[in-house]
């Protein structure tokens, strides 16, 4: 208040006496300026954090993420190279050097050891102990950090997935948009076909495919996490008519409006008036959109590990180590990882939640 | 208006067409071995393969050049249409045990579906009411919650819980296999199996119903309408249950319209997580034991309630909210 | 120059306090709304017995995110029994939410009537000592003196109205509507006052027949009504309002009328229960030229039917010059001058007045360009104490620095707030 007065003050020119002021002068500052507003930028970041929901959420995404991809550093049982594939991470393997001589065909002795590896059978399938935090598996693994190890697999699916539908979305929910006709209704249709066709069964018959072609030569490498990849990207191929649906929608609402009228009469060109509005609009229903289907995608990856048609066995995910209830596991091996996805789910959605929120110009409190 | 029913019912063959297409062309695709197990193995090699031909030749599976895949395809469409859906591994017509599991699959959806709605609809417009009271909040999280729990995970969780623990359940099964029970003890039977399935059914949807009807009621309760409804006087109650209900309900009858036919197909998950000899449970087997026709039929018969729900939904519209006329 | 701008957003912290004091501030007043109280403590007394209502210094704020926006900032007129006083301004200068405090109808939590009063003289029911309504009993003469006629089982017959309503005995209150409970001031809602939207469209409800939502009203204010006297009241009131086919309005939807017709049914509501007060809040802003020319007609005509008082709310001087016995002119949440219509007319005083004065277009008038009042009406949060308006003024002086001026009377019925004038100026 004290500075505006002084400004006020500053304003006057120095030199002239109250008869010859203007007035400009006498009217003083204009009250419109006065007002302050939120920046738009902060509106959306205020309402999020607000947001108590919101903020468990982002705190708990981001436990798990430190817990997935940092934990394993620091889990004795490790051994993982870096492109997730898990090499050893037994947790009660005993190493059985045997020494060994043989002769050659030539006649050489071959004097060297042999190492097999046998889980410690004492230590399998045990409870909760120091040195194993969650206990272990019935094939000797350490359930805490098939844990971590699991939770890398379920989120980098999930942010490959999402990130390719939402490009698969974009792309052609934008070229039914912009181009209209024939285009706009052959894309309509086959995003109508995609979305008719159940998921589920869907992937239980990719499963199986999948494991038939593995045994031809040349297609090891669907053994194993390759597989659970090769079968997220088709998931993806499926799952990205509701983006474009909504890309699409956004671009014929843009076009209806009068600004895109104004911008034709006035010689603009339509595509760039497009683009330059359709980002705005439709990114932060993007982002809303990204976050929630991340929950989904972990949940479906989940669902097809506990029906055993993800990974093969060993690999760990969080939907196999539930899937050991099946066998009468003890509830320290699957329970954990049933909490760990809902965790993921949970977060997701309250942040996606939030974000949805915040976004909301109506949603004004 | 029967113009356009005549129109998007064009469009949904068009799109069923589709569905089987890209199905027929992936079920083609999966081994064929299953279909074997029905020869006899004592028989003479000779024989078997003799056999082996015939029973490929009977599915349109013996040519697989693509003409041939292409012509096994509209052979089967021809049978389909025909509503010849072939026979399952162990002999059976697939449409009679399509329509035998159907019952218990409907039965169970439909009972959750009615729980849901009791506690949605009021829970939802109560919270939209008090927005951000503590009944919302408390709400929003349980219903969070409920949404983010994956069913396998939490309907294992109960099992444990009150069936192995407490034993207060039965683990799986829809009866009693040691006892025959008939008349209201049959009835009852059935109502102590369902219990557990049912809460776990209704647990993990109620809350997106809720969520809709809560965020469907605030858009009306900023209506003007809404306003006017007020300066004449009428209590609040008058006005929610009155003036917002009846908007509130026009989207969600639409939605559950569109729901209705998806009751028959089951859920694959919690029918095999309780055991429940529904139409999930036995698609499950099916792809265990590799039952290509049945696989077939269960994914096409998914696929049409889902294209009938739409098209409700859309005629429901119209049926419902007296500002829409369908063109 | 970007910052300049910077400066205008509010910091982080400061969002923070002021969202916070908000809750605090308006939870205590949403528990008041909803608290039950005795009659005694919103019954009051009229400072004029001649006028219906009376606001006096009403403060009503929304509590926002960016700070407290004084809406309405110490408003005081009243409306003389029997007369059309309209309350003019530009968008946003806070008289539709004095017309929305009239009814309690400001939308919480963020906006609430902070201080002030509203005092109404209301036709209410007399209550016995438990507060109940006093119910009126059939008589009959018997052998000259007046006693209860009784029905066939020895109870007393409740006496009915020409509707069928029942009788209840009724007596002259004053009630301080800014005090009132919610749940006290729904049975002034619609019956004793009445109002008239502005967007005709969306102000029915969709889903309901007009004849639907036209009885509910009877069947609220008028106990014991049947349906067939609600039915026919409400095409009654349809006829009244110049529909041509009121029987079958009766059963159409809202959506199946025009603008213009809507807005009539809107009439035929609030004409309902006879109310005293009509508040037609911008009426004819959202018709065209030649229906709102009707609409208006058709208030003043059911004025003399009624033989109530209108407030109309509107930023259209032509609206006003053919419609009001009062004109009370607002600016930024404060009243800046009000007089008779021919006070404002003829002898407009205030600079703001006479700006719109100047843009109104006339057909006659031999001006060139339309006079329009440079810059814009300001967002009423954390205002000055000097004049608002002596930003856009053309005409300050070097007084106008000074605190805002008060309201001085340049006549008896003329009162303007300006440093131009003193009072008793205009005789």
């Amino acid at each position: 208040m004290d500075k505006e007065v002084k400004n006020l003050d500053t304003e006057l020119p120095e030199n002239t006496n109250m008869e010859e002021t203007t007035q400009e002068d006498l009217r003083g500052e204009n009250l419109g300026d006065r007002v302050k507003v939120l920046s738009p930028g902060r509106m959306v970041a205020k309402r999020f954090f607000r947001s108590r929901l919101s903020m468990v959420g982002l705190i708990t995404l981001l436990v798990l993420f430190l817990f997935s991809f940092f934990g394993p550093m620091f889990s004795p049982y490790k051994g993982v190279d870096n492109m997730g594939q898990v090499v050893d991470n037994k947790a009660v393997v005993t190493y059985y050097p045997e020494a060994f001589e043989t002769i050659n065909e030539d006649g050489e002795t071959i004097k060297g050891f042999i190492i097999t590896e046998k889980v410690n059978e004492t230590l399998a399938g045990t409870g909760f102990s120091t040195s194993h935090l969650l206990g272990t598996t019935d094939e000797g693994y350490d359930v805490f950090t098939q844990l971590m190890l699991g939770g890398r697999v379920s989120l980098t699916i999930g942010f490959i997935v999402v990130i390719l539908e939402t490009i698969l979305g974009v792309l052609l929910g934008g070229l039914a948009g912009y181009f209209g006709g024939w285009v706009d209704n052959l894309i309509m249709r086959i995003v109508d076909i995609l979305s008719c066709i159940p998921t589920l069964p869907i992937m239980l018959i990719l499963s199986v495919l999948l494991t038939e072609t593995s045994n031809n030569p040349g297609w090891e490498w669907l053994n194993g996490l390759g597989k659970l990849y090769v079968m997220m990207a088709i998931l993806s191929l499926i799952g990205w008519t509701g983006t474009a649906r909504l890309v699409r929608g956004q671009i014929l609402s843009l076009r209806e409006q009068e600004f895109m009228l104004a911008a034709k009469c006035s010689g603009l060109s339509t595509r760039r008036k497009l683009f330059k509005h359709l980002l705005p609009n439709v990114l932060p229903q993007l982002i809303v959109s990204m976050t929630l289907g991340l929950g989904s995608i972990i949940l479906t990856e989940a669902t097809l590990g506990y029906l055993n048609l993800g990974a093969p066995l060993g690999t760990p995910t969080w939907g196999a180590l539930i899937n050991t209830v099946n066998n009468d596991a003890p509830w320290n091996v699957w329970v954990p990882a049933g909490v760990c996805i809902t965790l993921a789910i949970l977060a997701f959605n309250f942040v996606g939640d939030g974000l949805r929120d915040a976004f909301d110009p109506k949603m004004k409190r | 208006m029967v113009k356009y029913i005549i129109k998007r019912l064009l469009i949904s063959l068009l799109i069923l067409f589709g569905v089987s297409l890209i199905l027929y062309f992936l079920v083609r695709l999966m081994p064929q071995d299953a279909i074997y197990r029905q020869i006899d193995p004592k028989l003479p090699a000779e024989e078997a393969e003799r056999l082996k031909v015939q029973l490929l030749a009977h599915y349109g599976l013996d040519d697989n050049s693509f003409g041939g895949i292409i012509k096994g395809y509209f052979g089967w469409l021809w049978r389909f249409v025909q509503g010849d859906f072939g026979r399952t591994l162990t002999g059976d017509n697939v449409a009679d045990v399509i329509f035998r599991d159907m019952g218990i699959s409907f039965i169970i959806s439909f009972l959750s579906l009615i729980l849901q709605l009791v506690i949605a609809i009021p829970l939802g417009i109560k919270c939209a009411c008090n927005q951000y009271g503590k009944l919302d909040y408390a709400a929003t999280v349980l219903t969070m919650i409920g949404i983010s729990f994956p069913s396998f995970f939490f309907g294992n969780i109960m099992i444990e819980v009150f069936a192995v623990k407490l034993g207060w359940f039965e683990a799986s099964g829809i009866k009693s296999a040691t006892k025959t029970l008939f008349g209201f003890e049959r009835f009852l039977d059935y109502a102590y199996h369902l219990v557990l399935p049912l809460f776990v059914l209704v647990i993990l949807s109620v809350g997106s119903m809720m969520r809709y009807t809560r965020t469907n009621t605030l858009e009306v309760l900023n209506a003007d309408y809404i306003r006017t409804a007020r300066a004449k006087g009428l209590s609040e109650k008058k006005v929610v249950y009155k003036h917002v209900f009846r908007n509130t309900m026009i989207p969600l009858v639409t939605t559950l319209a569109g729901i209705l036919p998806g009751l028959f197909g089951g859920s694959m998950i919690t029918e095999q997580v309780f055991g429940l000899p529904g139409i999930g449970l036995a698609a499950w087997n099916a792809f265990n034991n590799l039952d290509i026709t049945f696989i077939m039929t269960y994914n096409m018969f998914i696929a049409v309630l889902t294209v009938v729900g739409i098209l409700l939904t859309d005629l429901m519209y119209a049926v419902v909210d007296p500002r829409v006329k369908l063109k | 120059m970007s910052a300049e701008k910077k400066s205008h957003y509010i910091s982080a912290k400061e969002s923070r306090r002021i969202s916070k004091e908000n809750i605090k501030i308006t939870k205590q007043f949403e528990k008041a709304k909803k608290r039950k109280i005795p009659e005694a403590e919103y019954l009051t007394e009229m400072k004029d017995d001649n006028n219906i209502i009376e606001f006096d210094d009403l403060h009503t704020y929304f509590f926002t995110d960016t700070g407290v926006v004084k809406a309405v900032n110490g408003v005081t007129f009243s409306i003389p029994s029997g007369s059309t006083v309209a309350v003019v301004g530009e968008s946003g200068c806070g008289k539709s939410v004095t017309s929305l405090s009239t009814m309690r109808l400001v939308q919480g939590p963020s906006g609430q009537i902070v201080s002030g009063s509203i005092r109404f003289r209301t036709n209410a029911f007399r209550l016995d000592k438990l507060g109940r309504k006093i119910p009126v009993y059939e008589t009959e003469m018997v052998d000259g003196e007046e006693v209860l006629k009784k029905d066939a089982k020895g109870k007393p017959i409740h006496k009915r109205n020409e509707l069928g309503g029942y009788l209840y005995e009724m007596e002259e209150k004053v009630y301080d509507i800014a005090k009132m409970p919610i749940d006290a001031m729904r049975s002034i809602r619609g019956r004793e006052i009445a109002m008239i939207f502005q967007e005709p469209m969306t102000s029915l409800n969709p889903v309901f027949t007009i004849g639907n939502q036209l009885d509910e009203v009877a069947f609220l204010h008028i106990k014991g009504i049947s349906k067939a006297a609600a039915k026919q009241r409400s095409i009654e009131m349809l006829e009244l309002v110049g529909i041509a086919d009121p029987v079958g309005v009766y059963k159409k939807y809202p959506h199946e009328l025009s603008g213009g017709m809507r807005q009539r049914v809107m009439i035929a509501m609030s004409l309902l229960c006879n109310p005293r007060l009509i508040i037609a809040d911008e009426p004819t802003t959202a018709l065209d030229v030649t229906i709102q020319a009707q609409i208006l007609d058709l208030l003043r005509e059911i004025k003399g039917k009624i033989n109530g008082s209108i407030m109309l709310i509107t930023h259209d001087l032509g609206v006003v010059a053919e419609m009001a016995d009062y004109v009370v002119v607002m600016y930024a949440g404060k009243i800046i001058e009000m007089g008779t219509a021919e006070d404002i007319f003829d002898r407009p005083m205030h600079p703001y007045t006479i700006g719109l004065q100047k843009s109104k277009p006339t057909v006659d008038g031999d001006v060139e360009s339309l006079y329009c009042i440079p810059g814009f009406v300001p967002n009423p949060i954390d205002m000055p104490n000097y004049c608002y308006f002596r930003d856009r003024c053309e005409s300050c002086k070097k007084e106008c620095a000074g605190e805002y001026p008060k309201l001085v009377k340049v006549s008896d019925t003329h009162s303007v707030s300006c440093y131009l004038y003193k009072e008793g100026d205009e005789q």
